[in-house]
């Protein structure tokens, strides 16, 4: 290249290519000059206005939506659990039983004891409406968007608490789709859900707990988690719990010791799975409604009845004997007496003693049954 | 002559540009992930993609609108959430705020809010305590942040006890970017104690988890 006048060689341009694409640099990394985010305007009020709190949104400008309220930030509310209704606008069909939930929720108590839309301050539960087809609500949708998408709207998804006192907040309790305009209903199927995945929950703490407190010494048995609830259509989770056990001879013999073998086959036979059935009838056996003793061997509640109405059943013929012989005897005077004597004696000895009547065997056993 | 004056330009433009690529003056590190719901800590955050977080961007001094957008995602308050742009809730509203302002927009929108000012006791009351309040509900809030600035307060880190404040000026790129207690007052009280509180909460993103496994 030749040298351009005033000296200036290709060096010379590259120089200053470099300086000025440089300088574009340098213009382009800085921050920009402070904006006016908050004016001066601003701050000097922020310092007038001291430590105040100003509620807005409730009311159109005015004196009345100025209201200085107690200066300290209100209750914890973090122990809430979230309710969220899920609808999706761009589907017709489920236009009407979306609208139907949402203002079940303003109206039925069934499902305003859940969440309040008008008294936040009182709700059980956070309450949220959200719609599927919202983009600025995608980030939230993410996750559940194909398990929505496949099912029915509207749909109620339900959260623990933010606190983590119920674990993980962006956990998914449960999700139920569509509505069937009956408030008790939708109120039942949220606290079927909240109430298994608590329970759960709280047997898991408990059995961490006692592990965590206990030594581990050999065997370490693991809580017992509930399924969830039994097969429910349109929802999650819509897993069937599994087939209950009947207890083993073995369990059923550690559970009922002094039941008798044979009771205790009829028991496992019959497939007995709950342990509270079985010691509801285990009680029962104790009481003495079941006969425990040899079927031959009555017990003493059932002999004394038998003694009782042997006894009154024996008298009439008794009495119709003696009176036979008595009147035999005194027309024939003087013969043998001593039949009726031994007779009347059993008579005398079969009816009238209570006690002795319960001598060996059909006294009472010591101790009861 | 001419060589070395050029020469002597581009020296001086060199440093310079290294001079402004130093970080700000704050004391404030990103964190190396920029969505902080893969964080394996405790932490009550905001949950929103970068994407959703550059609906904010400042570009014009409106910070206060931009961090009240942020939390009207969060909270899926749309009448917040649309400050910036035309909308069914109203025009656009741009530049700087005062309480004032704020209080008038919404009002007129609607937007359930408590705007509060004034450092307090620190502790039960003013700018600080509600601030945790704000975080610990999931609500977060628009806060005062450096000298004439506001910036989102996007959540706390109860593990390293940081906390978590999103910048919505354009070379921030939206990082979250995290604070120990005292650096945290230092840069709020620099700007005046005023902070504004959304009513309504916002769950984490929810997930589909076995938990009866």
């Amino acid at each position: 290249m030749e040298e351009q006048s005033d000296g200036f060689t290709w060096v010379d341009w590259a120089l200053v290519a470099i300086a000025l694409l440089l300088l574009a640099c340098t213009c382009r990394g800085s921050e920009p000059p402070a904006a006016a985010d908050v004016t001066e305007e601003g701050h000097r009020e922020t310092v007038r206005r001291g430590n105040h709190r100003e509620d807005l949104g409730a009311a159109e400008e005015g004196p009345e939506a100025y209201s200085i309220g107690a200066l300290s930030p209100p209750e914890d509310d973090s122990d809430r659990w979230w309710i969220c209704v899920v609808t999706r606008k761009s589907d017709p069909k489920s236009a009407a039983a979306s609208a139907k939930l949402v203002a079940d929720f303003d109206s039925s108590i069934d499902l305003r004891a859940w969440a309040d839309k008008d008294n936040p301050e009182l709700s059980w539960a956070h309450y949220c409406e959200r719609d599927i087809d919202d983009p600025k609500q995608a980030d939230w949708f993410r996750s559940i968007r194909s398990q929505l998408l496949d099912n029915e709207f509207p749909a109620v998804v339900l959260q623990p608490p933010a606190n983590g006192s119920y674990g993980k907040n962006a956990r998914t309790v449960g999700i139920i789709h569509g509505y069937n305009s009956v408030p008790q209903y939708m109120s039942d199927r949220i606290r079927a859900k909240i109430k298994a995945y608590s329970d759960d929950f709280s047997k898991r703490k408990f059995a961490a707990a006692a592990k965590a407190a206990a030594p581990s010494m050999g065997h370490s048995q693991a809580a017992p988690v509930k399924p969830p609830l039994s097969r429910h259509p349109n929802e999650w989770p819509d897993v069937a719990p599994p087939k209950p056990q009947a207890l083993s001879y073995k369990r059923v013999r550690e559970l009922c010791p002094q039941a008798p073998t044979a009771w205790v086959r009829a028991c496992v036979k019959d497939g007995i799975a709950d342990e509270d059935e079985l010691a509801e009838a285990y009680d029962e056996l104790l009481e003495g409604q079941v006969n425990l003793n040899h079927p031959t061997q009555p017990t003493s509640s059932s002999l004394w009845d038998l003694v009782l109405v042997v006894g009154t059943i024996g008298c009439i013929p008794a009495c119709l004997i003696l009176w036979y012989q008595l009147r035999k005897n005194s027309s024939m005077s003087g013969s043998g007496g001593n039949a009726s004597g031994s007779n009347s004696s059993e008579i005398d000895g079969s009816s009238t003693s209570n006690t002795q009547a319960c001598s060996v065997p059909f006294s009472p056993r010591p101790g009861g049954y | 002559m001419l060589r070395i004056a050029l020469t002597f330009l581009v020296l001086v433009v060199g440093f310079s540009v290294a001079g402004a690529g130093e970080p700000s003056p704050r004391q404030g590190t990103a964190l190396t992930s920029p969505n902080p719901s893969r964080a394996k800590v405790a932490v009550s955050s905001m949950q929103l993609s970068l994407e959703t977080r550059h609906a904010g961007d400042n570009t014009d001094g409106s910070c206060v609108q931009c961090s009240l957008t942020h939390c009207g995602y969060h909270s899926n308050v749309p009448a917040a959430a649309l400050l910036l742009v035309d909308s069914q809730y109203g025009s656009a509203v741009r530049g700087g705020s005062t309480p004032s302002r704020v209080a008038s927009y919404c009002n007129a929108r609607h937007i359930p809010a408590w705007n509060i000012t004034g450092e307090g006791n620190g502790v039960t009351t003013g700018t600080k305590a509600w601030m945790r309040y704000a975080a610990k509900t999931r609500r977060f809030a628009a806060i005062g942040f450096t000298p004439r600035h506001f910036e989102t307060l996007w959540g706390y880190d109860y593990e390293k006890q940081k906390w978590l404040v999103v910048n919505n000026q354009l070379p921030a790129q939206m990082r979250v970017e995290e604070y120990s207690d005292e650096e945290f007052m230092r840069h709020h009280l620099e700007s005046g104690a005023w902070i504004v509180v959304l009513k309504q909460p916002g769950s984490e993103n929810p997930v589909l988890e076995e938990w009866w496994k």
